[in-house]
């Protein structure tokens, strides 16, 4: 063992630059770099968020209540805790009997914000918010009512005069969706417009800046104390690492599609260096039989041409370190301000360390095998040349040493990265495809060696290349199917990305949502909109906020549910009581309760949520309404078209269950033709206190998201591409020596360069349509996998989509072969003849 | 120094296994210059891989430099070309990637020769290269390059010489000077030289002619 010796001759060997290493430097360069970028971003964005999680929060602590504001006893506990503010948002329609839109209101008081500053335009007037009628909006009201500051119009019964125009707001995040512009007031104004009434979905926030200790840790103490001591106030309380916990899910999700996506593209960049080893041995081999004539140990050959692998390796992780470090820099100065989340510019090490070890352990793991070969080269190479049969004996040793790198990979990105079952389940489906590529090339080589020899001597050419003895079938094969497998995937996940954001409304979708009619209002209400033009049907339910806060008497915060539908237990969610199966809804198990039941109360449950929270017929859920737990026997499963965008809700209770708690009614209405802008303002004129959602606009906001996500996945598509090419090239390059020889004899006796195209063209054409096959259909799975467990959409297969995808992909890595092919087509039968 | 007692080398190929070698006697002297000369194909380069270690035999003894070479694994025969044989190339076959002076040390430092770096500054020296040291192969001329490999060859110590057609791809006049060294050094340094060549002439500088013809060995005469 001398590795002092090995590192001093690699970096001697390398002083000639590096040539030869450039389809090795880039494969592991893009692979690490897809893994820096993507950790080092949502890294970057989790610390931002946590660094921005005051401001955000607009305190340390959020206590929140639906429905009701705090007793005077909890008012206490928290005023004793700090300086508070207290913030009312609900959702109203505002008008100008003209135009109606929805709007968010917030009302807010003189300590808001408590943290972050609220900006307003340069011609706002100061106070913003002043008194009874003076309001701040989000300048999209005044398109959308066609207003200018200075303006007035109506919530309720109230007219308010536009004041301020808001430019930046501090906590914006931490309300979730917001479906309308924002309206900020006064509680005088809002308690004056009379939007708050029993039962109405208002949200009542009491914000804490903390005295002392401001740590999460004091924070997290508090909070306990406050469970402890109100143990009856159902209220959400959040610490400011908590501040954007939908957007911080949501980068998340998308971290995790990219990481995911990041570590395909290192594998299958580890394809890529195996076969640029495997061309640096075959270039090197008149070296090492020199080496091996010179009496220096195979181990001490390996261990040199290993060290400088690795030294090319330090360059590729160097050069993908630097460009995930300077990642978080560049997209907060770039990017900073159409971004929609906070992101914190300095460098995260622990992303890029990651990357790190991936980066070495894949290169390791790639490289032993086909270095391994260095021991199957003869010293004599150097008296027969070309003539040496290179005596294979396969090296178990180094193969088991690989796949014992790979495993240990594998381990550290299961620890490494959230959902590990996930995370398993994909790496095994990486690993599967490489094996099961392997058994599909060796089929291949066999199919050809056994069939009967065409008389076109083109064709009898191309596969008798497939058979030979050093044939690239197996590492073109390999390459070229984990490629487009992978670009098979990310084009069905972007049609199915494309496909929900474009065909998001459903033929027969509502036009509009009405959110709390009220119970005594909704006759009235119906027979209205029944009588404008345009409307279809009508369809109403009755709706109350509540939260499940146990199953089975256990915490609902100790259940692990599938990570599909743990939404279902997070926070408030609508809940319904009907006497019959709601429209849209099948009933998959158990039975729906008679229309006059007045026994123990039931309820009814969607199918999916049911299933991945683990309860059964029978169980026992209790759900917390306006301060009141109420259990229920769970009665049946249902299944839910939920994209028919009907009415349905997750839990429907039997009537006696519910409809004595003061309730409004959320009501759907479907038009085809009409005016939709009149009826929302004359529905808004006349039903003040009912706040309507259009369904296109609550669709944009969806639609936005979505964008962003698709933008993220055409990025990932761009950079596996690239890897993708450059694996091919890899894998044609290792056979490049080889093929330069062969196109020579067979020019020195007749054949053109036309003929040995072609023949060329039927080799990787038969090549790429057994990689293009198992692409479609390996890639289709994987898509599958990827949109219904990570991105948490409908998959939608597009037999169009992957099939030219993997034709398109597999033709211009076969024009980009051919490219690197030509050069051995060309070469002038005297260099090499003189040398033989 | 070389003694090999009925060798026999049968090497399989596609077209089925090829007779090689068919029981070659030889026994060389140290110091001893032998010519080895025979059409091609007649087992010239086999004989010299033979006595290299690096290709085994299919039966027979061979013993060099003290050490017999059968049922050797490959890496104490890489030891022991390290420590006894010196192989000269038609093709020299040099490190692209390293200079003159990297060349001739290579072989040992990984032996681990102290001051291997001076050894090979003498040994280019001797082949009068002391002004060529950090070059690369591709800046020295043909002859430069074979001189080099001489170095290589000589600069551990080597007691036995290996030249496979030394001058093949030299004009005749640096082809003369090659070997002008060649003889001199192995002179100096008590080396056995075995010399592959087609050319008689050279041969006859040798002590003794051996002529291969269809695997087989015979004395020839002078």
């Amino acid at each position: 063992m001398s590795p002092a010796l090995w590192l001093g001759y690699a970096l001697k060997n390398l002083r000639s630059g590096l040539r030869g290493f450039w389809i090795l430097l880039t494969c592991l360069a893009l692979g690490v770099a897809s893994i820096a970028i993507i950790g080092s971003l949502s890294a970057a964005i989790e610390r931002g968020l946590t660094e921005q999680g005051q401001p955000l929060l607009g305190g340390d602590l959020e206590f929140s209540l639906i429905h009701r504001e705090a007793t005077p006893e909890e008012q206490t506990f928290i005023d004793s805790l700090g300086q508070t503010s207290r913030i009312a948002t609900l959702r109203a329609m505002a008008t100008t009997g003209k135009a109606s839109t929805l709007v968010e209101v917030k009302a807010i008081d003189q300590a808001f914000p408590l943290y972050g500053i609220m900006t307003y335009s340069a011609d706002s007037k100061t106070p913003a918010v002043d008194g009874l009628a003076e309001v701040a909006v989000d300048p999209l009201l005044l398109g959308r009512l066609n207003l200018k500051l200075g303006d007035t119009f109506k919530i309720g019964t109230t007219e308010l005069q536009i004041n301020a125009l808001i430019e930046n707001e501090p906590d914006r995040l931490s309300d979730g969706i917001v479906l309308g512009p924002r309206l900020l007031m006064s509680h005088e104004a809002l308690t004056a417009t009379g939007l708050i009434q029993p039962g109405s979905l208002v949200t009542w926030r009491y914000r804490v800046k903390l005295v002392g200790d401001t740590s999460l840790a004091a924070a997290k103490t508090i909070t306990e104390k406050a469970k402890t001591q109100f143990p009856k106030a159902d209220w959400r309380i959040r610490g400011r690492d908590a501040a954007a916990s939908g957007a911080e899910r949501f980068v998340e999700r998308l971290g995790y599609f990219m990481t995911l996506v990041g570590i395909s593209a290192l594998v299958i960049g580890g394809a890529g260096i195996a076969n640029a080893v495997s061309a640096f041995v075959n270039r090197r081999t008149s070296t090492i039989a020199t080496l091996k004539c010179l009496g220096i140990s195979n181990q001490n050959v390996f261990g040199l041409f290993l060290t400088e692998i690795l030294l090319v390796a330090v360059l590729g992780v160097a050069v993908a370190l630097a460009v995930g470090a300077a990642t978080p820099w560049l997209a907060k100065t770039f990017f900073g301000h159409i971004l929609p989340l906070p992101i914190s510019s300095s460098i995260e090490w622990a992303p890029l360390f990651i990357a790190m070890v991936l980066g070495f352990i894949v290169t390791l793991a790639f490289a032993i095998v086909p270095l391994s070969r260095i021991a199957n080269i003869p010293g004599a190479a150097l008296f027969r040349s070309h003539l040496v049969e290179q005596r294979g004996r396969t090296a178990w040793g180094y193969l088991a040493s690989a796949l014992a790198l790979l495993a240990l990979a594998a381990l550290i990105v299961i620890m490494v990265f959230q959902n590990r079952w996930m995370t398993m389940i994909y790496l095994a489906g990486l690993a599967g495809s490489f094996i099961v590529l392997a058994l599909l090339a060796w089929a291949l080589i066999k199919l050809v060696g056994n069939l009967p020899k065409p008389s076109n001597i083109l064709l009898r050419h191309a596969l008798q290349a497939l058979n030979r003895p050093g044939s690239s079938a197996l590492s073109v094969i390999l390459a070229l199917g984990l490629g487009l497998t992978l670009f098979v995937a990310l084009a069905l996940t972007d049609s199915t990305i494309s496909r929900e954001i474009r065909a998001g409304i459903p033929d027969k979708a509502p036009a509009f949502f009405f959110l709390d009619v009220r119970n005594d209002e909704l006759p009235a209400f119906r027979d209205s909109v029944l009588k404008i033009k345009g409307v279809t049907s009508v369809e109403n339910a009755p709706m109350l906020r509540g939260r499940i806060i146990k199953i089975r008497d256990i915490a609902a915060d100790k259940i692990n549910p599938d990570s599909g539908v743990a939404w279902a237990l997070r926070g408030d969610r609508g809940l319904t009581y009907s006497d019959q199966l709601p429209q849209g809804s099948k009933l998959v198990e158990g039975e729906w309760w008679a229309k006059d039941y007045a026994g123990t109360p039931l309820v009814s449950m969607v199918d999916e949520i049911a299933n991945g929270i683990g309860v059964k017929i029978g169980d026992k859920i209790t759900v917390n309404v306006l301060g009141r737990e109420i259990e229920a026997e769970i009665a049946n499963f249902r299944q839910v078209n939920w994209r028919s965008f009907g009415i349905n809700f997750v839990l429907v209770f039997s009537p006696n269950a519910l409809n004595k708690a003061p309730h409004s009614h959320v009501v759907t209405i479907n038009m085809e033709g009409g005016d939709e802008a009149k009826l929302l303002n004359d529905m808004a004129q006349a039903y003040p206190s009912a706040t309507a959602v259009r369904v296109k606009d609550a669709l944009t906001t969806v639609s936005d998201l979505l964008g962003k996500m698709l933008a993220a996945v055409r990025g990932a598509n761009l950079l596996t591409l690239l890897t993708g090419i450059l694996v091919l090239s890899g894998a044609l390059a290792a056979g490049l020596s080889s093929r330069s020889y062969e196109a020579v004899v067979l020019k020195t006796y007749g054949a053109t360069r036309r003929q040995l195209l072609y023949a060329f063209m039927l080799e990787y054409g038969l090549l790429g349509l057994v990689a293009a096959v198992f692409g479609i259909i390996v890639g289709s799975i994987a898509s599958w996998f990827l949109a219904y467990y990570v991105l948490e959409m409908p998959f939608v297969f597009s037999p169009l989509v992957a099939i030219a995808t993997a034709l398109a992909a597999m033709v211009l890595t076969i024009f980009a072969g051919l490219i690197v092919t030509a050069r051995a087509l060309s070469a002038k039968p005297s260099t090499y003849l003189r040398n033989e | 120094m070389i003694s090999l007692n009925n060798v026999h080398l049968r090497l399989g190929s596609r077209a089925g296994e090829v007779h090689i070698l068919r029981g070659v006697s030889l026994a060389a002297k140290p110091g001893e210059a032998l010519g080895i000369v025979g059409p091609s194909g007649s087992g010239k380069t086999s004989l010299l891989m033979v006595i290299a270690g690096l290709e085994p035999v299919t039966s027979g003894q061979i013993e060099v430099a003290g050490m017999s070479l059968h049922d050797k694994s490959e890496e104490q025969l890489s030891k022991f070309r390290r420590d006894n044989v010196g192989i000269v190339f038609q093709s020299f076959h040099l490190i692209p990637t390293l200079t003159a002076l990297e060349n001739v040390a290579i072989p040992m430092e990984f032996r681990g020769t102290k001051d291997a770096v001076e050894k090979a500054k003498l040994g280019l020296d001797r082949v009068g290269l002391s002004h060529r040291l950090t070059h690369y192969p591709g800046q020295l001329s043909g002859g430069e390059q074979q001189r080099v490999a001489i170095a290589r060859a000589l600069a551990s110590g080597a007691r036995v010489l290996l030249a496979d057609e030394p001058t093949g791809n030299l004009d005749q006049d640096t082809g003369e000077a090659i070997i002008n060294l060649l003889f001199d050094l192995k002179d100096k340094e008590g080396a056995t030289l075995l010399l592959v060549t087609h050319d008689r002439a050279l041969a006859a500088r040798c002590n003794r002619i051996i002529e291969v013809r269809d695997g087989q060995l015979s004395e020839a005469k002078r």
